[in-house]
């Protein structure tokens, strides 16, 4: 032993010093809250500003859409042509297209926030619009949700072992195949499988979320029904995903693979799959979360056209049909739940990152 | 100066394999639609093969007609081939437009910084996030009759935060370079930074600004197709499958008709993707360096 | 004359690219004795740094060894060839045998794990038998470098280039090897703590005995830790000796003007 024993380093204990009062210090003093404060804030800045684009996006749109409304209503429901003026001014009313611009902006906002109300619809006239979404949202949740978690846990594990096999034919032929499919749209992948096994084969339903035999509840029929019925739109949803999540983890990992602490890792003689699970793909998958929420906008708009195709009782077949009959309030309604599920779904996996990974900068 | 450009990019293209293969597709794709006219005038042989009732319908794929009739008696492979040169018109317009816009906004918002940077960079993360698809479909519902250069600036709306997004990050990171403070020390006016500093750098992210733009350009027009909601008048790929789910073709086994679009469709997604990843890997030494392929 | 360690004999090693290759290495030959400390110096591009991530094969492509031998030598086991020794054999003979500080400043942490779980791993691996002792030997091993216990739960981005320093230093000499190759261990910490970096690693070799071979572009650190030095210049070894008789009477030009490039306290400039 030499006689003098290093100094100690003490760990840095940085703004405590002098203790501050009031919010600004209980917020020092809780890093976590004041960043799940601050990120809340600007969800609500960012709920706010998409559902005012979307808003004055389709009230600002070429064409007349009171006239095409009402003119649908007449074509609809009420058979005689002319329509007189009073009837005219209370679907306007009833619509909420009275008034000037914005004073429709402050209805249809006060409305959706305080009562949760999107206006009467016009495919199920006169049920309210959010009721029309709020039957198909469960549909749309169910098959999107299951099949984007699992096409990113695919993507994410084979992607980073492609990464770490880089160079290998397998991880040549893995990547190059993810290059050529990642951006393919869900939907071609839908109709080919839909021709294979749909209409050719016969293995499998081509239409709908379920035998419309069986009585819907939660009972072992009903359910092995909706699996049976959601395969092929949720199949095309996750092969697709699962090659966009390969080719984004792939192109995480190699630089990873680069890092000192992966040469730290083998100088130490661990094993390769742990160092490829605790070292590579524990680095490369927390930022795959992130980018997991900002997908999902991206994955919607896909999935819109699967649900079509299959016409699956969801919020894409909803829209569509919607669309096809100018049904402004549920137009603006599912894009609106559309946006509200996302930025919700970000909200909380960005709330839940501090959790994972250390690294993250919440304090500021 | 412009020999000097031309053997960088020729260097570029021969360093990336990747690159070059994307490059060698879309060349090949858009000199065949570039002859269009050509080969659907050698295909009719004096009819025009894609005027309804040209030939009978529903033909099945022969040595006359590779890939059979549809339903109106059009020869499918005209048909394709005339898709494929609109298809991929509407990747090019949309794709402009969305890179320009998307360069000004990455411009104003990376090199001046500051609130300004914080209002557009919320803005354009705002549109990346939530699902455009209803927006853009509700707005080609509305708009009826429109152009194809029409459908490509309403397309633009929703494609150039793409661009922008690859191109404000690379701004960010170009802004703080020495050579670019010292030009600011030497009192060089904005512009002349940016076009003499920055410009000649930002070349290869702004070709995979464009390169994704103009993928998710051709995307939202097939994605309008299929729905039917396309622009009057004119035949792109996504049409084609349309017209295939609708006719029932699926049904028929009329396969040609969805099959090859589709694969047309994949070839060029690919394509460009190929692009904008061989670009990323020249550009990017990270990737590069311990890519080992 | 004691125990050798470390035998290389004729070494090589070159970097292949497309415009022709390079030598790095050029038949170097140097012995690591049991218990010394030895200094590799040379300025940079002069191999040393090549040197030992060879030795601890860690070179990678477009790097290769192209001859030579390095015959090592660890306690209680058969001498092995480091050059050629591969797979499971290779795994196992590293940390236990020959363990790696690289420079603090590198991110060699890795940045996800808690210090302890970064001992753990390197220990449990090598050394199951000791996962009952780990809750009273990680302390035990900050506590030797100077660090408090509670660094154990801290993350790489809460140390300083300091303690993190400190921190690699602790986990090299954890299963206690018969070699420990150092990489700059000094390079890029400020001047303070670079003494006592270097007061850190002297003790080590008191407290555990480990052999190091230091890698260090700075001859002061050779000058305060150092045994032996050998001095590389473009992938040769131009001199090896004793510290103080290569201080005092350098054979070779090339030491002499490192030499002298040390800057000295009380050497006024006039």
């Amino acid at each position: 032993m030499t006689a003098e024993a290093p100094p100690v380093v003490t760990v840095d204990k940085s703004q405590d010093s002098a203790p501050p009062s009031g919010v600004r210090a209980w917020l020092s003093r809780h890093p976590l809250a004041a960043y799940a404060i601050r990120r809340f804030g600007l969800y609500l800045v960012e709920l706010w500003g998409a559902l005012t684009i979307a808003f004055f996006f389709f009230r600002l749109m070429p064409g007349d859409p009171v006239r095409t409304l009402i003119q649908t209503l007449q074509q609809n429901y009420i058979y005689n042509a002319q329509a007189s003026a009073e009837l005219i001014a209370r679907y306007r009313t009833e619509f909420g297209l009275d008034g000037n611009l914005f004073v429709q902006y402050v209805k249809y906002m006060e409305k959706l926030v305080l009562h949760g109300d999107m206006g009467p619809s016009l495919i199920n006239y006169p049920t309210p619009a959010q009721t029309v979404i709020l039957r198909s949202l469960p549909w749309t949740i169910g098959l999107l949700g299951i099949s984007a978690v699992l096409a990113w846990i695919f993507g994410v594990v084979i992607g980073a072992i492609a990464g770490w096999r880089r160079g290998k034919l397998g991880s040549t032929i893995t990547t190059n195949l993810a290059i050529a499919l990642a951006h393919v749209p869900f939907f071609f992948v839908a109709l080919i499988l839909v021709y294979v096994f749909a209409y050719t084969l016969g293995m499998l339903p081509a239409r709908s979320a379920y035998d419309s035999s069986i009585a819907p509840g939660i009972t072992p029929e009903f359910i092995g029904s909706v699996l049976k019925y959601g395969l092929l739109p949720a199949l095309s949803i996750v092969v697709i995903g699962t090659f966009g999540w390969i080719l984004s983890t792939r192109m995480l990992m190699v630089p990873i693979l680069g890092e000192d602490y992966l040469v730290y890792a083998e100088a130490k003689g661990l094993k390769g799959s742990r160092i490829l699970t605790r070292y590579a793909l524990r680095n490369c998958y927390l930022p795959q979360i992130t980018a997991f929420g900002i997908s999902l906008g991206f994955i919607f708009n896909g999935n819109v056209l699967v649900e079509q195709l299959f016409n699956y009782p969801g919020l894409g077949t909803t829209l569509v049909t919607a669309i096809q009959q100018l049904d402004f309030n549920t137009i603006l309604g599912v894009t609106n739940i559309a946006i509200f599920s996302v930025l919700t779904a970000v909200l909380l996996l960005d709330l839940l990152l501090p959790l994972l990974d250390p690294r993250v900068k919440y304090w500021k | 100066m412009p020999m000097r450009l031309l053997h960088a990019v020729v260097r570029t293209i021969r360093n990336s394999r990747r690159l070059a293969t994307g490059l060698v597709i879309l060349a090949a794709m858009i000199l065949v639609a570039l002859f269009s006219p050509l080969i659907i005038k050698l295909i009719g042989g004096g009819t025009n093969p894609i005027e309804v009732a040209a030939y009978e319908k529903w033909l099945v794929p022969s040595a006359d007609h590779l890939l059979g009739t549809d339903q109106f008696g059009r020869d499918v492979f005209a048909m394709v081939i005339k898709a494929l040169s609109v298809s991929l018109q509407i990747g090019a317009i949309a794709g402009l437009i969305s890179t320009v816009v998307g360069v000004i906004v990455a411009f104003v918002a990376g090199y001046k910084g500051g609130w300004i940077d914080g209002i557009l960079s919320t803005f354009t993360g705002i549109l990346l996030v939530i699902p455009t698809f209803p927006l853009l479909i509700a707005l080609s519902a509305y708009a009826k009759n429109v152009t194809l250069f029409q459908v490509g600036v309403m397309i633009s709306i929703f494609a150039w935060p793409f661009a922008a997004k690859t191109i404000r990050s690379q701004v960010l990171s170009l802004r703080t370079r020495p050579y670019v403070d010292l030009a600011r020390v030497t009192k060089a006016r904005d512009m002349e930074i940016i076009v003499t500093e920055l410009l000649p750098n930002l070349l290869p992210f702004i070709g995979v600004g464009f390169a994704s733009s103009a993928l998710g350009a051709i995307f939202g027009l097939v994605g309008l197709e299929v729905i039917g909601l396309g622009p009057g008048g004119v035949i792109d790929l996504g049409q084609i499958i349309y017209n295939a789910i609708t006719t029932g073709a699926l049904t028929l086994g009329a396969w040609p008709m969805f099959v090859v679009p589709i694969a047309l469709l994949t070839l060029l997604f690919a394509a460009l993707n190929m692009v904008n990843i061989g670009l990323e890997e020249v550009y990017n030494p990270r990737l590069r360096g311990v890519a080992g392929e | 004359m004691s125990e050798i360690v470390l035998d290389i004999k004729g070494l090589e090693v070159t970097y292949r690219s497309t415009h022709g290759d390079v030598q790095a290495v050029r038949g170097v030959d140097l012995a690591v004795r049991r218990g010394e400390i030895l200094g590799i110096a040379g300025e940079s591009g002069s191999g040393k740094s090549t040197l030992a991530v060879a030795l601890l094969r860690l070179l990678k492509p477009p790097g290769h060894v192209t001859g030579g031998s390095a015959m090592f030598h660890p306690a209680g086991r058969s001498p092995v060839d480091l050059l050629t020794v591969n797979g499971e054999e290779l795994r196992v003979l590293r940390w236990s045998a020959l363990s790696y500080l690289p420079q603090g400043s590198m991110s060699s942490l890795n940045p996800v794990m808690r210090v302890q779980d970064q001992f753990k791993d390197v220990i449990l691996e090598h050394a199951p038998a000791r996962k009952d002792s780990l809750g009273e030997l990680i302390p035990r091993l900050l506590g030797q470098v100077g660090l408090e216990p509670r660094v154990a739960r801290m993350y790489p981005h809460e140390l300083s280039g300091g303690m993190k320093q400190r921190v690699l230093m602790a986990i090299a000499v954890a299963l206690e090897p018969d070699l420990v190759i150092a990489d700059e261990p000094t390079t890029a910490l400020d001047v303070t703590i670079q003494r006592v970096i270097l007061q850190s690693l002297a003790d080590l070799r008191t407290d555990f005995g480990v052999t190091l071979m230091v890698i260090s572009h700075d001859m002061g650190v050779h000058a305060q830790l150092a045994d032996r030095v050998a001095v590389m210049y473009e992938g040769r070894l131009v001199e090896v000796g004793d510290v103080r008789q290569v201080f005092k009477d350098p054979r070779d030009p090339y030491t002499r003007q490192l030499i002298e490039s040390i800057p000295r306290m009380g050497r006024r400039a006039s």
